[in-house]
């Protein structure tokens, strides 16, 4: 390409990109200080330097009031999360509903419904409660629970968080897994302890997590048993209970807590490349 | 051609502490966050380079609702700035692409109150204003090395990433389109003192 790589026929070996590297400060400092030497000696390049850092300054000035403004509304990343959530979740809708219903009559009429979403309710399961999906049952359950436990004070976790080592092996045993309590200080959060909580006649464990100051809003991480394919990070939400869930390597994952749907979307991203087994 | 060994830690790094989009704490940092902070470097570029608030702001929009899809994959590996740049790229290839006029004047003034060292005079403006109008005429490459290198403080492997282009790609490309501005402007050289 026709581009000069030195300069002015002179024959000094300062390439072209290197003189620019400098305007940029992307040299290393023994590099940066021969430059500087040189320019000192070279008048004419000197002048030309010059020229390329007013010129990155002009053009950064020129462009620098579009960064200093207020985001508009529609580039808010709250808001845009709040948007997917809306748009992810239909749950109740009539067509779901009517969807579910046939469904529902059509696998009993074969009578294929078996595992994970009618564990424990072999006998005479109404169409209408098979419609939901085990991972929607399991987020009720879980909404639930954590509802009722979040106004405990003294009874909010079965074994408090000075047990740790006892809960990951109990807990662990009941997932037939490994199981670490994962740390969450750098979300601010503290393990307050866990409990067992049991969903369709199968074990669920559920670590605790509070922020100083609001133990009463506590943060649960739920995990259990299911098999089925890996599903993404899904958010949910019930009245102001919000939920994230996802499935990854034969387990359901959720969180819930009364906070925002970002701060779960960011706890979720932290926590899922953490709590797979082989970790 | 010969590419010169370019510091894996440049003094500017170091000199500019916390910048949005670099990873400098615990890789478990609030992802979103740090996307948050990267949103006014993404309207700029985008407005810089389509000189279309509207349009510009459209593909950030789209860029970030594919972050957000992709908030695991750029959660795990490296730097978030380049690469929602790089996402953000993709997004206004295509309008880069359609762009037919560029109603430059109207859309997108000159910065009037930004100039460094406090009040800026109409000089400043106009030599702003000026180097937009010539800045408009590079190539399309050209120009986004330029506003990625210049204005956004990319570095030239960075750049790379987001244009996927080798390092001394970026480094011709923007050889020659501050060669081509250089040439092009009719104003005085500046005064001594270069740093």
């Amino acid at each position: 390409m026709p581009h000069r790589a030195f300069f002015g026929g002179t024959g000094v070996a300062i390439p072209e990109t290197e003189l620019h590297a400098y305007v940029d400060g992307q040299l290393d400092p023994e590099r940066n200080a021969a430059i500087r030497r040189y320019l000192l000696a070279h008048s004419d390049t000197a002048r030309r330097v010059r020229h390329y850092i007013k010129q990155r300054d002009t053009l950064q000035a020129a462009f620098a009031h579009v960064a200093m403004e207020p985001i508009p509304i529609q580039l808010n990343l709250q808001r845009m999360l709040q948007q997917r959530l809306a748009q992810q979740q239909p749950r109740w809708s009539v067509w779901r509903l009517a969807a579910g219903l046939v469904m529902a009559i059509g696998l009993t009429g074969a009578g294929t419904l078996t595992g994970w979403v009618l564990r424990g309710g072999s006998g005479g399961v109404p169409a209408i409660e098979a419609q939901a999906s085990p991972i929607d049952r399991l987020l009720d359950e879980i909404a639930d629970y954590h509802t009722a436990y979040a106004r405990e004070t003294i009874h909010q976790v079965e074994v408090p968080a000075s047990q740790t080592a006892h809960i990951e092996s109990w807990l662990g045993d009941r997932l037939h897994r490994r199981l670490h309590v994962p740390d969450l200080s750098s979300h601010g959060l503290q393990f307050a302890g866990a409990r067992l909580l049991v969903v369709d006649g199968a074990p669920v464990a559920d670590l605790v997590f509070h922020w100083p100051g609001k133990e009463h809003q506590p943060i649960a991480l739920c995990i259990t048993l299911a098999p089925g394919p890996d599903e993404p990070p899904r958010v949910a939400g019930r009245e102001d209970l919000q939920q994230i869930s996802w499935q990854r390597n034969g387990y359901a994952y959720v969180i819930a807590g009364w906070t925002d749907p970002a701060t779960l979307q960011a706890l979720a991203s932290d926590l899922m490349p953490r709590l797979d087994e082989k970790t | 051609m010969y590419v010169p060994s370019i510091s894996r830690t440049p003094a500017r790094r170091s000199l500019a502490g916390r910048e949005p989009g670099r990873d400098h704490d615990s890789p478990a940092k609030n992802i979103l966050g740090t996307i948050e902070g990267c949103i006014p470097a993404l309207r700029r570029y985008a407005a810089a380079l389509l000189r279309d608030r509207e349009a510009a702001d459209d593909a950030v929009y789209q860029c970030l609702n594919e972050a957000l899809d992709k908030l695991h994959t750029l959660q795990t590996d490296g730097d978030v700035k380049p690469r929602l740049f790089a996402i953000l790229q993709h997004a206004l290839a295509k309008r880069l692409a359609q762009k037919r006029f560029r109603p430059l004047d109207r859309a997108m003034p000159a910065s009037p109150a930004l100039a460094p060292g406090g009040k800026p005079g109409q000089d400043d403006s106009a030599r702003q204003l000026d180097l937009m109008r010539r800045l408009d005429r590079l190539p399309e490459w050209q120009r986004c090395v330029l506003l990625l290198v210049s204005v956004e403080n990319l570095t030239y492997g960075e750049a790379a990433t987001v244009l996927k282009m080798s390092t001394s790609s970026v480094m011709e490309l923007l050889a020659s389109g501050r060669e081509r501005l250089l040439q092009t402007d009719g104003a005085p050289p500046p005064e001594p003192g270069f740093a």
